[in-house]
């Protein structure tokens, strides 16, 4: 059975003369798993919200949406609104009440849903989402993960039959994001629901969806299973940087046969084509030891004076004119190590030195004046004025002259809302308005969240430019894709302790299950290559293997 | 075991407001003693021995009344000395340690509201006002915190960027006003997706109901109608006249008949039934428990 039919759509925002959605058709059956992706502003955003008639915008629309056979706008109010499920991004927006058992009734309430149903639905879907132990608790004391699954399983509770999610996960962390596509998976097969997902965390999504949805400036390229979308797709389309590495791979190497979606496949279909007389590329020439920027030397700290030691014994120095990643699960205190850095919070024993001079010494302000500046995670907190141009002029009069070395052009951003960009603008307009306090050393926490492969590529050439001024860079990332492309130096940070830290190429190679996906699908056949480019240039110096294994 | 604060809200409220406003309305000193002792019984079975800052507030304050109300209350005439010319009566002593009294039983049972009554069970008392303003008071209570924590958030994220001098007084004002005025932006700007979010879940579609986690039950049914007949009681005596007291020129003792005594012990029902279901419960579990 047809699920959801879109024929012809067309939409034009008002006051625009092109349309976000050209001519957009595609059907997708009962059941199945569809991923759509594309560039930030392709208009996917918009194609979700068409798709749910309460979210639908103002804006002239040609062209239908059928749900289950039924014109969308001929739907019942209630049917409309319980059978079509609808994830957003932000974990915390979404949410409305101040309870989980309330959040979760919200829907029901909605609907008119009978007291004894409601409590029986509740009980249900706790026990399913395994949530029963958070029932009455405040959903702002809930960590990102938890609290998107709790939306996912307030939309759930509706019993929904077609579930659109846009970009769920972005602001989670890999595990979490992990769960949260898993719980949709065994949705999807359990209940037989319909997805749609719109992502660019597509790593893990690509190999378990049954469709692949290309959208490409308003207008739906391919529909299909994912092998074969992702083998007719051009290897130097934008939207071709988020897909996942063995992809990536196979057209960066130009191998043949049947595109691997995954690790697994690659290393059983891909890899064997390829001959192994070199093992390794010649390694990158290690930089002279500079100063050092920062040096923290058997530092201690906790929160509290009864709580546990969040840094316990951390050594770690990083060079003048580094970009040095620092990575580690959640809860392994890398958010914890900026704020020590940045004079936020101080350790209670041990040495920290920042070039050269301990950090107690520096009085008042000039620790941060023109030394070291701190990006935290949500870098939203950076803005407090209306446009971009007033954020600069706030810290400088003069802000042009002082960016005119700045690696990204700023004119476009500058009259609009910070509020307004999208989530690598902030990133960059964010790092644009510490870049005129001169800072030396700059602290990022968690640039990448949120970004896709693009938005990422252009934070690491802005980066990539303040390192030729002379910043040092220290980031922290779960990002560990973004480490191996870009790091000079990366950090294993676990317990608060620096386990290691090396080149990206040894510092990858040498872990098993904590390194890229290149460096998994490369491990046997070749050595001390973590990135795809790396895999791919050992594959084509290679060539052909005499008798491929096809 | 169920404890009181487990009870149905609208039950327990209904008890605690009532003996509480009762308090207020009343000048006869045995049965604001009475009032007061169980108040105090009951929130020493609820928290313990903690909480001395405010039995220093609740007894404090109230005595402090009883000493001054004499400096300038001049009715009265049993005179026990002088001050400054000024007499200081008998009467008006114990007039204000009766205030006294009356202040500190309604400090403890308000004390005890607060503490019972949580956000929930707030939300679960206002349904009966209107299901919509219950809904507003869920999201407002939500807001709030959310609010609080972004605030400090940006804070820390200004500091860490250096843009304001440590220990000043002016950027500090300053920088206050232009968080201030940012957070409102983002306070609209969250709006926007919760409002999608909620007509997304089908808000506005048609009548609502509303879920709640509290039921009627026997226990509850029966708190509610004795809290009812014995206030009602309580509150025809006093209206009757029973209770009255005079305490100017002359405190005149009461007149202690069949009313009174009506009364008083009405109202000290009233006042123990947290204790008596408390008791009850706890003597009920003891039995239970020695069966296991």
């Amino acid at each position: 059975m047809v699920s959801l039919a879109v024929e012809h759509l067309t939409v034009t925002y008002p006051e625009c003369s092109a349309p976000v959605l050209h001519d957009v058709s595609f059907t997708l059956n009962e059941g199945e798993f569809a991923v759509i992706c594309g560039a930030t502003g392709c208009g996917k955003t918009t194609l979700l919200h068409m798709l749910k008639r309460e979210l639908t915008p103002l804006c002239t629309q040609t062209g239908t949406v059928y749900f289950r056979g039924t014109p969308l706008p001929e739907l019942d109010a209630r049917t409309a609104a319980g059978e079509i499920g609808f994830v957003m991004q932000h974990p915390e927006q979404q949410i409305v009440t101040d309870k989980v058992w309330h959040e979760l009734a919200f829907g029901l309430e909605n609907l008119g849903t009978p007291q004894e149903i409601m409590h029986r639905r509740i009980a249900e879907i706790a026990s399913y989402f395994g949530m029963e132990d958070w029932l009455s608790r405040d959903p702002s004391t809930l960590s990102g993960g938890q609290k998107q699954i709790l939306n996912l399983a307030s939309v759930m509770i509706m019993q929904p039959r077609l579930l659109l999610l846009d970009e769920p996960t972005a602001q989670l962390d890999p595990i979490a994001a992990a769960d949260f596509f898993t719980t949709l998976r065994r949705l999807n097969r359990d209940f037989s629901v319909t997805i749609l997902l719109a992502e660019h965390r597509l790593e893990e999504v690509i190999p378990q969806a049954d469709r692949l949805l290309i959208l490409d400036s308003g207008t739906v390229t391919h529909s299909d299973a994912p092998e074969r979308v992702l083998r007719q797709i051009a290897p130097d389309a934008p939207v071709m940087a988020g897909m996942p590495a063995a992809v990536r791979l196979y057209h960066a190497a130009r191998a043949e046969g049947e595109c691997p979606l995954s690790v697994n496949a690659a290393r059983n279909r891909l890899m064997p084509q390829f001959a192994r007389d070199t093992a390794e590329l010649p390694p990158r020439p290690v930089p002279e030891k500079t100063e050092p920027a920062v040096r923290m030397k058997e530092v201690f700290f906790r929160y509290e004076r009864h709580g546990r030691d969040v840094l316990s014994d951390l050594s770690m120095t990083v060079y003048c004119g580094e970009l040095f990643c620092l990575v580690g699960g959640n809860g392994a205190g890398k958010s914890t190590v900026l704020s020590v850095l940045a004079g936020l919070h101080r350790a209670y024993t041990g040495k920290t030195e920042i070039f050269g001079k301990r950090i107690q010494d520096y009085k008042y302000r000039t620790l941060h004046q023109q030394c070291v500046t701190l990006l935290p995670q949500d870098v939203q907190t950076v803005f407090l004025k209306n446009t971009v141009a007033e954020e600069l002029a706030e810290i400088s009069k003069h802000y042009r002259e002082e960016l005119h070395d700045f690696p990204f052009p700023l004119e476009p951003l500058l009259p609009q809302h910070p509020y307004d960009l999208s989530g690598g603008q902030q990133q960059i307009a964010a790092l644009a308005k510490v870049m005129l306090t001169h800072p030396r050393l700059l602290l990022l926490d968690e640039p990448t969240k949120g970004l896709d492969a693009v938005s990422k590529q252009q934070l690491a050439d802005v980066l990539h430019g303040l390192q030729q001024n002379g910043v040092t860079v220290l980031l922290v990332t779960h990002d560990i894709e973004f480490a191996a492309c870009h790091a000079d130096r990366c950090g294993f940070l676990s317990r608060g302790t620096l386990i290691s830290a090396d080149q990206p190429e040894r510092f990858f190679s040498e872990n098993a299950f904590y390194t890229t996906a290149a460096s998994r699908i490369s491990r046997g056949f070749y050595r001390n290559a973590v990135t795809v480019a790396q895999v791919a240039e050992l594959c084509r110096k290679n060539g052909r293997a005499k008798e491929a294994a096809l | 075991m169920r404890t009181y604060d487990a009870m149905n809200p609208a039950a327990v409220a209904v008890q605690l407001l009532l003996t509480a406003c009762i308090t207020v309305f009343c000048m006869e000193p045995v049965l604001l003693g009475i009032s007061l002792l169980c108040a105090m019984t009951f929130f020493f079975m609820q928290n313990g021995t903690g909480h001395k800052g405010f039995h220093l507030f609740a007894l404090g304050i109230p005595l402090l009344f009883a000493l001054l109300n004499p400096l300038w209350n001049q009715h009265g005439t049993s005179v026990l000395f002088f001050i400054n010319n000024r007499a200081i009566t008998k009467e008006a002593l114990f007039f204000g340690a009766v205030t006294g009294l009356r202040l500190a039983a309604v400090l403890y049972w308000f004390r005890i509201f607060s503490d019972l009554m949580t956000s929930d069970k707030l939300f679960y008392l206002l349904r009966f006002l209107s299901p919509k303003l219950a809904l507003v008071f869920s999201m407002a209570v939500r807001n709030l915190s959310l609010f609080r924590q972004q605030m400090h958030r940006i804070q820390a994220a200004q500091k860490g960027l250096g843009l304001y001098r440590e220990k000043h007084f002016i950027d500090d004002v300053r920088g206050g006003l232009r968080v201030f005025s940012i957070l409102i932006t983002w306070a609209l700007e969250n709006g926007i997706i919760t409002a999608s979010s909620m007509t997304a879940r089908g808000y506005g579609t048609g009548k609502r109901t509303s879920c709640t986690n509290f039921r009627w039950k026997r226990q509850d049914v029966l708190l509610l109608v004795s809290a009812l007949l014995l206030s009602g009681l309580v509150i025809a005596l006093i209206a009757a006249g029973y209770l009255e007291r005079v305490f100017y020129p002359v405190a005149v003792p009461p007149d202690r008949n069949f009313g009174w005594y009506g009364a008083v012990a009405a109202y000290a029902l009233l006042a123990m039934l947290p204790l008596i279901h408390e008791g009850k419960e706890m003597l009920l579990w003891y039995r239970l428990r020695s069966n296991i």
